[in-house]
């Protein structure tokens, strides 16, 4: 019985408030008056049931749709009414919805949208860790790779692709057969790669184990941005023949147009011809990439302590190449997005500081309104306006304001992609995925909401706790003192935030501008570089390819103009090389770590423009039957041999075979940048491209030409050698270092821009409260000076004041950038997270914002007329 | 206007024209639970097809119980009913009489 009351009671909150009193007492007095009540309890609960629904209808009636336009409308005409200030927070909020919702779909389509593949939860990609080599994350020697996949408990199938030493895949470069060849780029998987991944084709089908049966391996699938692209998307592509480096191939089906699998663009997959029973025992070297199937019901830490334990067993079978050789193995999309995933969530905690920044001004000017308005809102509440109703005005002209802000957010935000897109680091994986799509704009429509209660709340419930009395009774007298408490602590929450960022930005800016300063050790203003890629067909012979390129190199040296130029098979800034382990032939208890090196001709180390530091750079000697020779780094001497000689030593690399030839130490030079600008340089050795060939190289040349002649002239040169060989990765080595320098570039422009956009909101901010305070207490001040106080008093007593709010917020505001700092620590460069100058530079500018910001309400406090204040 | 009046609405209306009056007694002669005749009531009172009063305070005053509120049908909850019951006919009589046979 008393439940049931309470229930009723309880429920009588909802009922309009109109008819609260007759609902309650109809309510009630049934509930007395129920036959049989005191003898069965549960009919009277059971009728009390009804009320909340009962309650609930008449609140949804009262609800009228006509109402609500009503409302919008009147939301819609305040903005007209005050242009400026509507303008002001629909802009505001709009940078902040704008800068958001960007991000937000960067981090959706990066990091949450699911990897187009079936159950990709469920996919796992395999490598292999060694503490000798400093290796983490290695490709997979296929006779490992065999016995992880014959021995393992925890996958239904693994599938392989070659690798490179990044976490690309190594893509093959070919060139496609026609009356203009194109450079092309497939990656070799095997067989089984589709079916692992759960990928049907669009068209035509994916491989099949006979596919990769040498002599019925020459089939494609196409990518649907390749088949779009350089075939118009003919709907009858399968079974036609596309000539690849001079081969034919079969175009066997297409791959969905949402497939990806690369970081790189890749055009084509075919079927790798490897045949892992056949190389069972090759341990060594690593060039397989491996991706799994999990069983079902196998965790993914199960499935890495099984192949850790295999890789145990195997250390203890074959310790000649497997000393320490551990396995390891992780879910696909940190495989894909792992390095990417910390920035960008970084860039979405610094966004939303921003937005916080945004909605916290709007506040304060809807309260600023809501404040002026206390007259109307007393008058409409003496007219029989209930609180409620009220507020839900208030609400609603707020949600005028944040959809007003929204909507034009959300072409900011269009536009934001754009840009992203066009700026960011093409080592961004999965940026195709990006895009203004149905959860970007509910992500869009719920911040709308939520800044629509975050900036309306609070003025509501002020605005409507407005009564006639105070209302009628109340000149600028009673106002000041009930929200000012609010609005100082929304403003000095602000500042702490843009603390946040603009220490964030000042350490980004500083990190960046350590990586602009490093010299790259070569001198890249002057030097163009172009790949090209030999076909097999006619460059198969022994000597052809290093023909090609030493005769191509002469042809460019002697160019007017041209300083030097030299191929090599990998140039500055490309990350990848190939890598063996090697021996020092007078160190016999030396143990072989693996060592980088690369083919170059003669002339190239002149044109990469390193400085000979012993010995002699390669000569035309240095020919195919001559003793062998290299040439090292410096960061090889420091490493393998400091304080010593190099020159004159003698290296062996794959050891594998029995007439392994040494090679001898002809030269040292100075260090090129290898892998990034800023990262460190490991140790690395050039070998004559004529005593071990390559048909894949870089020509590089370094003139005094402008970049544009330079490659016309690199261009004639390989054509007059031979037209139907292309020029590909064709570009100047400063483009080359400002793509390096790409990621740490967008960082600073987004957190520097965050920064910027907070910094200035604050400005608005803390003038917006200051200004307002200062007309309010108008008064008070004539009276001060009335009574006697200096105009420097008066000034000195708004400035401390709102100083002490900044100064609060500047003190919190460290704390949470210490804390953030922290967590953005691996991706500063030279700069440390407790970088003084950082937090230093940002206060100062922060509290110099501060003090302009209220200078001129301060001063216009001073200059009360105390005269006319009192006649008012 | 019988415009999606519903069964259970068609049953309140037809209750209170057959002289029953308060809240608690339209939801035993209905059968239906409080939460749907209440809300019932309600939208036929905004409709016009029923008028709600309270009872003179002094007779309940005198019986030493609260007052209630009493529902009474219009004119036009009648014509309203009258149409109903005209379209629906032969559906409305077998499930009132399937109504009594559980009372």
């Amino acid at each position: 019985m008393r439940l049931a009351a309470w229930i009723i009671k309880a429920s009588s909150w909802i009922v309009p408030s109109d008819q609260r009193t007759d609902w309650r007492r109809e309510w009630l007095g049934e509930l007395r008056l129920a036959p049989g009540l005191k003898t069965r309890p549960p009919r009277g609960l059971r009728f009390a049931l009804g009320a909340p629904f009962h309650a609930l209808w008449l609140r949804k009636d009262a609800w009228r749709p006509a109402l609500l336009i009503a409302d919008l409308r009147f939301g819609l005409r305040q903005i007209r009414r005050r242009p400026g200030l509507a303008t002001a927070a629909i802009l505001t909020l709009a940078i902040g919805a704008g800068a958001t919702t960007a991000i937000f779909s960067v981090v959706y389509g990066v990091l949450l949208k699911p990897l187009p593949y079936r159950d990709p939860t469920t996919l796992v990609q395999l490598w292999e860790t060694n503490p000798l080599f400093n290796w983490t994350e290695a490709a997979i020697a296929p006779g490992n790779l065999l016995s992880w996949k014959e021995r393992n408990r925890s996958f239904s199938d693994v599938a392989y692709y070659f690798a490179t030493a990044t976490r690309e895949g190594g893509l093959q470069s070919l060139t496609l057969g026609g009356e203009q060849p194109a450079r092309v780029q497939g990656l070799g998987v095997s067989s089984n790669f589709f079916d692992v991944l759960g990928v049907r084709a669009a068209s035509g089908r994916m491989f099949v184990p006979t596919d990769a049966v040498i002599g019925q391996h020459r089939v494609l699938i196409l990518s649907d941005r390749f088949w779009r692209s350089q075939f118009g998307a003919d709907p009858a592509i399968v079974d036609k023949p596309v000539t690849l480096n001079g081969l034919v191939f079969k175009v066997i089906g297409v791959a969905p147009p949402e497939f990806r699998f690369d970081l790189a663009v890749t055009d084509f997959w075919m079927p790798s011809t490897l045949n892992l029973q056949e190389v069972r025992e090759v341990r060594r070297p690593h060039y397989l990439r491996a991706v799994a199937r999990l069983k079902p019901g196998v965790t993914i830490e199960q499935a890495r302590a099984d192949i850790a334990a295999l890789a145990k067993d195997l250390e203890r079978e074959y310790p000649a190449t497997n000393t320490q050789m551990g396995a390891s193995l992780g879910p696909i999309d940190d495989w894909f997005v792992g390095q990417t995933r910390r920035p960008l969530l970084l860039f979405l905690g610094a966004v939303a500081l921003v937005l916080f920044i945004a909605c916290a001004n709007v506040t304060n000017l809807m309260l600023a309104r809501a404040l002026e308005r206390v007259s109307e809102m007393s008058v409409r509440a003496a007219l029989g306006a209930s609180r409620a109703r009220l507020i839900r005005q208030l609400l609603i002209e707020a949600l005028v304001v944040a959809g007003c802000g929204a909507l034009l957010g959300l072409g900011i935000a269009a536009a934001g992609v754009e840009l992203f897109i066009r700026f960011a680091p093409v080592t961004i994986p999965r940026l195709g995925d990006v895009r203004i799509d149905p959860v970007v704009l509910m992500f869009c429509s719920g911040l709308m909401a939520i800044t629509t209660v975050a900036v309306g709340l609070v003025p509501a419930i002020w605005g409507a706790r407005a009564n006639l009395r105070d209302a009628l009774g109340s000149s600028s007298r009673t106002t000041t003192g009930q929200t000012a408490w609010v609005r100082r602590m929304l403003v000095g929450a602000e500042v702490a935030l843009a603390v946040v960022l603009v220490v964030g930005a000042t350490m980004t800016l500083r990190s960046f501008a350590a990586l602009l300063s490093i010299d790259p050790g070569v001198p890249v203003e002057s030097q163009i570089s172009g790949r090209v890629s030999l076909p097999n067909a006619r460059y198969g012979q022994p000597g052809q390819a290093s023909a090609f390129f030493e005769e191509a190199s002469t042809r460019l040296r002697a160019g007017s103009g041209v300083v030097s130029a030299g191929a090599a098979a990998q140039l500055p800034l490309e990350g990848a090389s190939w890598t063996s382990q090697f021996f020092i032939e007078d160190r016999p208890d030396f143990h072989g770590y693996e060592l980088r090196h690369k083919a170059a001709t003669t002339g190239y180390l002149e044109a990469l423009g390193v400085r000979l530091i012993a010995g002699r750079t390669f000569t035309s000697e240095d020919r195919s039957g001559a003793p062998l020779s290299v040439v090292a780094n410096e960061a090889f001497v420091r490493k393998y041999m400091p304080g010593e000689t190099a020159v004159g030593r003698r290296l062996t690399w794959d050891p594998r075979g029995p007439n392994v030839m040494p090679r001898t130490i002809v030269g040292v030079v100075s260090d090129e940048p290898q892998d990034a600008i800023g990262a460190p340089v490991a140790p690395e050795v050039y070998y004559p491209l004529a005593q071990e060939e390559r048909r894949e190289m870089s020509l590089l040349v370094r003139s005094s030409l402008p970049a544009d002649a330079a490659i016309g002239e690199l261009r004639r040169v390989v054509r007059e050698i031979d037209p139907q060989v292309a020029l590909f990765n064709v570009n100047s080595m400063s483009d080359a270092v400002s793509r390096s320098l790409a990621k740490p570039r967008i960082a600073a422009w987004l957190v520097g821009g965050f920064a910027g956009v907070a910094l200035l909101l604050a400005i608005i901010g803390i003038y917006g409260v200051t200004a307002w305070a200062v007309t309010a207490r108008q008064r008070e001040f004539g009276i001060r000076l009335a009574c006697g106080a200096a105009r420097a008093d008066v000034f000195r007593l708004v400035l401390r004041q709102d100083l002490r709010v900044v100064g609060i917020g500047m003190v919190v505001g460290v704390a949470l950038a210490a804390g953030a700092a922290k967590a953005a620590g691996s991706m500063l460069f030279g700069v440390t997270a407790g970088d003084a100058v950082s937090y230093i530079a940002a206060l100062t500018l922060l509290l110099i914002a501060g003090i302009a910001a209220c200078l001129g309400p301060a001063r216009r406090a001073s200059r009360v007329d105390p005269v006319a204040i009192m006649r008012s | 206007m019988a415009r999606g009046m519903g069964m259970a609405a068609v049953r309140v209306l037809q209750a209170i024209a057959a002289g029953t009056e308060y809240g608690f007694d339209i939801i035993t002669a209905t059968g239906l639970p409080s939460g749907t005749v209440y809300p019932a009531l309600s939208r036929h009172e905004r409709d016009g097809y029923v008028k709600s009063s309270w009872e003179d305070p002094h007779k309940a005053h005198g019986e030493r119980r609260p007052v209630r509120r009493y529902y009474r049908i219009t004119a036009e909850g009648r014509r309203a009913l009258a149409g109903v019951l005209d379209t629906l006919g032969p559906v409305t009589a077998r499930r009132a009489k399937a109504a009594r046979a559980r009372s």
